[in-house]
This record gives C-alpha cells, structure tokens and sequence, in this order.
C-alpha cells in the first residue's frame, strides 16, 4: 500500500488508542473511590501546606486539635504507629524531607527526616536511606532526660514538651542515630506556626534551646491521614500505619500487612545490635526499581 | 592523742616558743593584701568580669554563640566541668585518706586541698548550668526529676560530696577560727564577728575535743566514698550512652583514676603558690613535694595503665563504630590534642618523678602544672572526638569540627580566674595552713619528753 | 491530513466517549452480600452476587478489602461461579479495627453487561493489642522500685550521717559555754 494510506492507518489507530485509553480511565473514575481517610470536623486553625503523590500542593483540612495538658503524653489509646521504609524503591528524590519540612515549618539548616547515601561496605551495593526518628521502644533518649521533658507513649510516639525542656542535650548524646536537632539561636518561625498554640504533638511554635526531631505526625495519623513524609512519597517508598491493626499503607492507598510484608521480605530494623528496638522497619534494597547513588569507591560512606 | 585537761594552742598557758611563732607567722598571712596582692585580685575580678560578660551575651544570643552544633552537642563546657569535677574529687580524698593513714605529712596541706574541692565544685555547678539551653528552668530539675537520668544522679552526687566537702572543711578549721577570735592582731569588725560566731564557742576542753575529732574521723570516712562516686557519677553521664569511646564499662574507674591524678597536680600547685607567696617555707619543705610528687608517680602509672586498657582492644578489634575515633585520636583530626596528653600529661611527668632519685621543688611544680594542662587536654578529647564520630557515620556533616568561640574561651577563663579569687579571698580570711595541727604536730615530741621525764608544763 | 481523516479520528474518540459514560448509565446494578463462612474447615468469604430479580451472576470479578485506618487492605480475588459466589480465605489472625469488628467490602468490577457494586459485612474479630508499656521502667516517667531504694538508701544514709555531724557541732558548741 502506499505511504499516504500507511500513514492514514498509523494515525488512526493512534487516535483509537487514545480513545480507548481515555474510556478506560473515565470508567475507572465512574467507579466508586476507595474511601480516604475521614475528615476532621473538630479541626480548626489554619490549613497546612502538604505535598500530595503528585508533587502538588494540596492543604490538609486545617490544623489538628490540640490536645490538652496530660492527654499528649497518653496518646491515642489502642494504636501502636509504625513504619517500614523500602529501599527497593528509594530513589534518593527527597520529597519526603521536603514534605515534612513545608508540614512543620522546619528551617532548611536541618531535616527531620534524612535520606542518606549509603553503602555498608566496599563491595555491598550503595542504597538511599530515608531515616526518621525511629521512635524506638527501648529508646535511649527518654532513658536520659532529667526532666521528662521527652517522653515515649502507649501509641509508640516518643514526643519532645518543649515547655519542659531544658536545653542539656543529654538525649541528642544519647541517641545513636543523630535524630534530634537543637534550636541553638532565637528560632525564626513563620506567622502560620506563631499562630497555633503549643502542642509537643507539632512541636511549633519553636522555643529557643530546647530539642526537636521528627514526631511521626501523631495528630494526623490519628484521624486517618498519612504523615506528610509517607504521603508525599513518589515511588511508594514509605510505608505508615497501626500495628495493632496488622496493616501498613503508602502514597495511594495501597495497604499491605505488616507482619507478612516484613517476613517476606526479609524486613530488618537498623543496628539492631545497639538495643534500641526502633519502631521502623526497612525492606533491604533487592530487585532495586532505581540505582543507587554513585558513592566515590576510595571514600565511600558506610553505615 | 588529747590528753586530758590539756590547754589548747594559743591559750597563754600551753607556751612554747615554737607555738607562739607558727600563730605569729600563720595569723600573718592574714594582714590585709599590699601591693601585689590587690592586683592579683583585681586582675582576677576582671577575667571573672569578661567571663561574665561572655554569658550576659550568650544569654541573649542562644547557645548560637558558642561553636555547638547539632553534632558536637557538648562542647568545653562539658570539659570545664568534668575537669572541676575531676580536681574537686581528689582535694578531699587525699586529706581523707591522709588523715585515716595517720600520715603526719598532711598537716600543712590538709586545708589547701579541702579548700580546692570546695571551690571546684562550686566552679562545676554553674557551668553545667552555662551549658544548658533553658537556664531559666534549672529548677525542674528538682521539680520534674526523673531518678533514671545520669543527670539526676551527678546533681545528688555533686550536691553531698559539696555538702560534705564544706563539713570536712568546716570542722577542722573550729580550733583555729578559735584562735583567731582571740588572737590580738588587728581585724575588721565584721571579720572578727565571724570568727566569733564559727568558732562556737570553742574552749580545747576535753568533750569538745573529744566531739571534734570523732566528728573528723567520721567524716574521713564517709567522704571517701562520696568523693570515689562523684567522678564515677559524672563518668556515667558518658558510660550511659551508646556511642563509641564513651560506651566502656572502664569509663568509671577512668575518670576516677584521672581525677586523682589530676587532683594530686592541682595540690602540688596550690601549694607549691601559696608557700611562695605566703612565705610557709617552714611549714611546707620538699618532703611534702616528694611525698606528693610519689603519689603523683604512682597515679601517673595506673593511668597510663588505664589509657593502654581503653585504646588496645579498640585498635587491636578494629571494631567498625569505635575505629574513626581511634584513627581521630591517634592519626587523626585530634591527634595533636591525644599525643599532647600523652607526652606532656603522662610521660614526661612519670618519667621526671621516676628517674629523679630527689626532684626539686621547681622541678615537681613543673610537672604537677604539665599533668593539669594535660588533664584539661584529656577531657576534650573524651567529649569531642566520639561527637565527632557519629555511629551513622554516613549523617556527619562534611565540617571543620569544633573549633570554640570566644564566648567559650571567655567562660573558661572567667571559671578559672573565679575559682583562683575564692580561693585567694579563703586564704585571706582564715589560715590556709592549720595552725592548731601544726601546733599539735610540734607538741608531739614536747608531750613525748614530758612523758619522759614524768613532768607537766 | 486530509479533512475525511480528521472527521474518522473524531467519531472514533466521540464513540469512546460515549460508551463510557453511556455505559454507566444505563447498566444495572446487580446487589453483593458477604458473609463470612467456611470451607473445607477453613474461615472464607463469601460473596454472593445476584441481579436485582435475584439472578445469580456468574462470572463477576470481585475484590474484598478489610478496612484500615489508612486505606483498604485487598484480603483477595475471585470470579463468581454459576451460583453468584465468589470466596476468597478470610486469614483467620487478621485483627480487627478498634470497634472489635473487621469490615470488608466486597467490590465488583463492571462489566459490559452489569455496572461495579459494593457489600459489607463486620466480621467479629478481636483487635490485636500490643503490651502496653510499663510505667515504671527506664524509659517511663517512672522510676523502677530498685533505683529508688537504691538512690535513697545510698544519698540517705550519707546525709544521714551529715545530720548527725551538723548534731555534733551544735554538741560541741553547748559544750563550751
């Protein structure tokens, strides 16, 4: 046949193609959504910044409630909040410590969630490395403090009253992780924290000389929304959920069991020589869907 | 060792020739300051001042104004306070000891190094509290303690050993606040008031005697362990974490074995000023050099002892997270610091104290003062090098390190100068050297010739 | 392009269209009811899938979740067999939500004929609950019993002993006057 008509069947069924695409996707949409999680009536305050799967800004529906005095340091009764990290998946593109740090206001001279670039040894394979706080159960930090100023709750959160605290920095020392940062010079915090009160579950508005570190988003997990970290997560990286509900779940949606996932997957929790029992789980970097980081071989990092 | 019914030195009746001129010449060093000595004080008044105005300056300006970060958490105020703790915790414990051995030595010296450990700790406290982000909450400490935090532990420890620090101090000095309440020289009102109302009361008579010198005796005892579980307390304050260098089940006796050695140094010092500028040459002759400069030997080696136990099994293991900071410490970022204490903090001296069959005073002196430069040094390199060695290594920023401001080097100065004003103003207001004990110790062989030829004086 | 090519590539697209949102339209919704049950000894679930008149559908694709607090976990998969049930192993350690209830949803998808539909059910399942934390230990606010005898017998009776000294001194006063 001749190129013309070639060209007439090439564009058609390009079009065709099209077409069908777009009826599959408008059937997918017809169909009833997987509930998300549930609004906030009780919330009020003004509306945080989020980053949602697809990089867009998208605002959560206000600040949480505060929860008064004592209350914060109970947590929420019959949750145990964990993580699991999937290396597999890590491609090093830090949108979680963006997320994170656009959620609690957090100055760009720290993170509370870190991606490291690390490789165990000469010949192991290097690997990106989203690190929290690992909120651990036997954690060294709350062990040391004077004045129960940080402090571990039944929900599994290890938390920072910032009212309390005062300034030794006898928990950063203790932390083997490099967790927690110091507000060493008056903090500089925007109008949007100044304006809530505080509450150690957001940890603004910033005191000066007292510590702070990534708190798991306790008041927003407990009304069924990921922390910003977890849903602002392009490749599905970090897992969030209960344990006591056996469950985990990613950007999108996708929920997994937790104890099967680590099983199967050969989950491990960092340095667990050290004891400190951490409360995130990490998948190792096997089957890696991106490369890993290009780590100079004479000085490479290590664990 | 008090007969009874015998007068006590400095009543008109208990005369020899040898009491009267120890009074004359120990109440003598309490005439006003000349010259030289106003200067003194007031060169110390302003470092204390600079020190000062460097904290004014830190309080409005955050912590920020030191050169902590996030990662070298603890910086030389945590070194400033372990070194006072370190020398607070032998002043006390060797006159404890000496006293209990019954060495005769001692009396000279008793004073001076109880006085050290007293105004060290009272050094130690506030800069703990320098260091802290929210001094204005320094009272939850007491409000909201937790016992399981190290930190709770050396303020208890810090607060009894003070407390009985100023006891032990306190008690052997009733006798002599005694005397000078009824001494002829010229004093103040006020200052003679306080002698009056510290004195209480004392007489010499046989129950007094006899309440104080049970008194001191059980003092000498319990301080000692009280003095042994400060430095292991505030050694805790590192063996309780879980980073490398600090996470060693030697860190207690470390410190403990150090802070004598380091105490023994700052006594030898002491001393070796105040009988220059006091003019005790007769109370304080090379004997007591020597017999300190021993125990400085004998300390000096279980230390090195101690530096060989902690560093070989780390070098020998390679273990992954304590090997950067035995490669910082021996070829590294802090090697200069490592090697300076070692050499000139540990070698020098043990080797001079043990080659020498009769070192000189001045030569003693010297090596007391290189044992403290190098004790200081000792502390930094526990506190800095493991904060520079985070065990995920991979999180340690790409810095320069720690290289401290001059916020922190005024503070340091101003603790210093400060410690060096009390103990100046102490030495001015009440004898330095016991004047009743060395009354006693020149009484001796008068009492054994009075038992001798069977008479009375 | 020549004007007929674009008129075909607008009727294609037009008809994609409208078959979707046609299709949504018109079709009927068949009703899913699940309820747990067993088989061959084992817990299952099984939904049951009929048209409106009560026909069982046959050959209906349906997922069941259990409902998490963030999200639904997929329990499984089947088509509907000839009598409208599809089954899949309801795992029998699966715990339940805080109410003490596990609720599942049984989604179909749509097909050319039937439009997707939804059942629930709460299967009485115990929530799990992970030892709660000591409030004496460590790591709590409270302190363990043996720290505090310990710290209290050891400070104590030190300043015990101080008291006694200080009781001395006053002693030792009266004794002079």
């Amino acid at each position: 046949m001749n190129a013309d008509r070639r060209g007439f069947l090439r564009y058609s069924l390009a079009v065709l193609g099209a077409s069908v695409t777009a009826a599959v996707t408008a059937k997918g949409a017809a169909d009833p959504a997987p509930a998300t999680g549930p609004t906030c009536p009780a919330c009020s305050g003004p509306a945080l910044p989020a980053l949602g799967v697809d990089h867009q800004l998208v605002r959560t529906p206000g600040a949480m409630p505060i929860i008064p005095g004592n209350a914060v340091r109970q947590g929420v009764p019959g949750r145990k909040w964990v993580m699991v990290i999937d290396l597999a998946h890590c491609d090093g593109c830090g949108m979680c410590i963006k997320a994170c740090s656009k959620m609690h206001f957090v100055p760009p001279t720290r993170q509370y969630i870190k991606v490291l670039r690390m490789q165990d040894s000469e010949f192991t394979a290097p690997y990106y490395f989203p690190q929290p706080c690992y909120h651990c159960d036997n954690p060294p930090c709350t062990k040391v403090c004077p004045v129960d100023a940080t402090f571990k709750r039944q929900d599994g959160v290890v938390l920072i009253d910032n009212e309390r605290c005062i300034g030794c920095r006898f928990c950063m020392a203790a932390c083997p992780y490099g967790a927690r940062h110091f507000n060493w010079a008056p903090p500089q915090d925007p109008p949007a924290a100044l304006a809530q009160p505080y509450s150690p579950e957001t940890g603004v508005p910033r005191r000066i000389g007292t510590v702070e570190k990534c708190d798991f988003c306790p008041d927003m997990a407990e009304q069924g929304m990921l922390p910003a970290c977890v849903s602002a997560c392009p490749m599905g990286v970090l897992y969030y959920g209960d344990q006591n509900e056996d469950a985990v779940t990613r950007a999108g949606g996708d929920t997994f069991r937790f104890s099967t996932m680590i099983r199967d997957n050969a989950g491990y929790r960092q340095m667990e020589e050290l004891g400190t029992e951490p409360r995130v789980y990490y998948l190792p970097p096997k089957n890696r869907m991106y490369p890993g980081p290009v780590l100079e071989k004479e000085k490479h990092e290590r664990t | 060792m008090s007969a009874p019914d015998r007068p006590h030195p400095g009543h008109p009746s208990a005369n020899t020739g040898a009491i009267d001129d120890t009074q004359r010449v120990l109440l003598g060093t309490l005439r006003p300051f000349g010259r030289p000595g106003w200067i003194w004080v007031l060169f110390l008044l302003l470092c204390s001042a600079v020190g000062l105005a460097a904290y004014i300056y830190q309080m409005f300006h955050g912590l920020a104004a030191t050169a902590m970060t996030d990662y070298f958490s603890w910086g030389i105020y945590i070194v400033n306070f372990v070194f006072f703790i370190g020398v607070s915790m032998a002043g006390t414990l060797i006159s404890a000891i000496l006293r209990l051995t019954g060495a005769p030595w001692r009396r000279p010296i008793t004073r001076l190094a109880e006085a050290i450990t007293l105004f060290a700790l009272m050094i130690a406290g506030p800069m703990i509290i320098i260091d802290m982000g929210r001094p204005d909450r320094v009272y939850f400490v007491l409000l909201h303690a937790r016992l399981q935090s190290p930190i709770l532990w050396d303020v208890l420890s810090l607060n009894t050993y003070m407390a009985g620090s100023l006891l032990y101090l306190y008690l052997p000095m009733i006798p002599d606040l005694a005397i000078l309440r009824d001494s002829a020289q010229a004093f103040p009102a006020w200052q003679r008031r306080l002698y009056r109302t510290l004195a209480l009361g004392w007489h010499g008579n046989a129950q007094q005697h006899h309440l104080l010198e049970r008194s001191i005796a059980i003092m000498a005892i319990v301080i000692i362990p009280v003095a042994i579980s400060i430095h292991t307390v505030t050694a805790w304050l590192f063996g309780m974490t879980l980073r490398p260098g600090w996470h060693s089940t030697i860190i207690g006796p470390d410190f403990v074995v150090g802070a004598i050695y380091s105490g023994v140094a700052a006594v030898i010092t002491a001393i070796a000023v105040f009988r220059h500028f006091l003019r005790l040459h007769q109370f304080i002759g090379q004997e007591h050099f020597i017999k300190l400069g021993r125990l400085l030997l004998i300390f000096g080696l279980i230390y090195m002892y101690f530096v060989v136990n902690e560093h070989l099994g780390d070098i020998y293991t390679n273990e992954r997270t304590q090997r950067h900071v035995s490669e910082l410490l021996f070829v590294g970022k802090y090697a200069v610091q490592f090697w300076f204490m070692v050499i000139v903090g540990l070698v020098i001296p043990v080797l001079y104290l043990a080659c020498q069959r009769r070192p000189s005073v001045g030569g003693i002196v010297t090596v007391a003062v290189l044992v403290n430069l190098g004790m200081w040094v000792k502390r930094y390199i526990i506190i800095v090098p493991t904060l520079a060695s985070p065990i995920m290594e991979a999180s340690a920023p790409k810095s320069l390190g720690y290289i401290p401001t001059l916020v922190e080097w005024s503070i340091t100065l101003g603790g210093f100068a400060f410690f060096c004003l009390l103990y100046t103003v102490f030495a001015k207001l009440f004898p330095i050297v016991s004047i009743w004990e060395m009354a006693e110790d020149k009484a001796i062989p008068q009492q054994a010739r009075q038992l001798v030829e069977g008479s009375h004086v | 392009m020549s004007k007929l090519h674009l008129l075909v590539c607008g009727l294609l697209l037009i008809a994609g269209w409208a078959t979707t949102t046609l299709r949504a339209a018109d079709l009927p919704t068949p009703t899913v009811t699940v309820a747990p049950g067993e088989e061959d000894g084992k817990k299952q679930l099984i939904a049951t899938v009929k048209t409106a008149e009560g026909k069982p559908l046959e050959n209906i694709p349906v997922t069941f979740k259990a409902r998490r607090l963030f999200g639904e976990l997929i329990l499984g998969a089947d088509k509907t067999l000839d009598d409208g049930t599809a089954s899949v192993p309801l795992p029998a350690d699966l715990p339940g939500s805080p109410d003490g209830k596990l609720h599942i949803t049984a989604l179909t998808t749509a097909t050319a004929k039937y439009a997707a539909a939804t059942g629930l059910v709460a299967v009485p399942a115990a929530p799990m609950a992970l030892p709660s934390l000591d409030p004496r230990s460590l790591a709590a606010p409270h302190a363990p019993w043996g720290l505090i005898i310990t710290v209290v017998l050891t400070v104590g009776g030190v300043w015990c002993t101080y008291a006694y000294i200080v009781l001395q001194i006053f002693r030792l006063r009266k004794a002079g006057a």
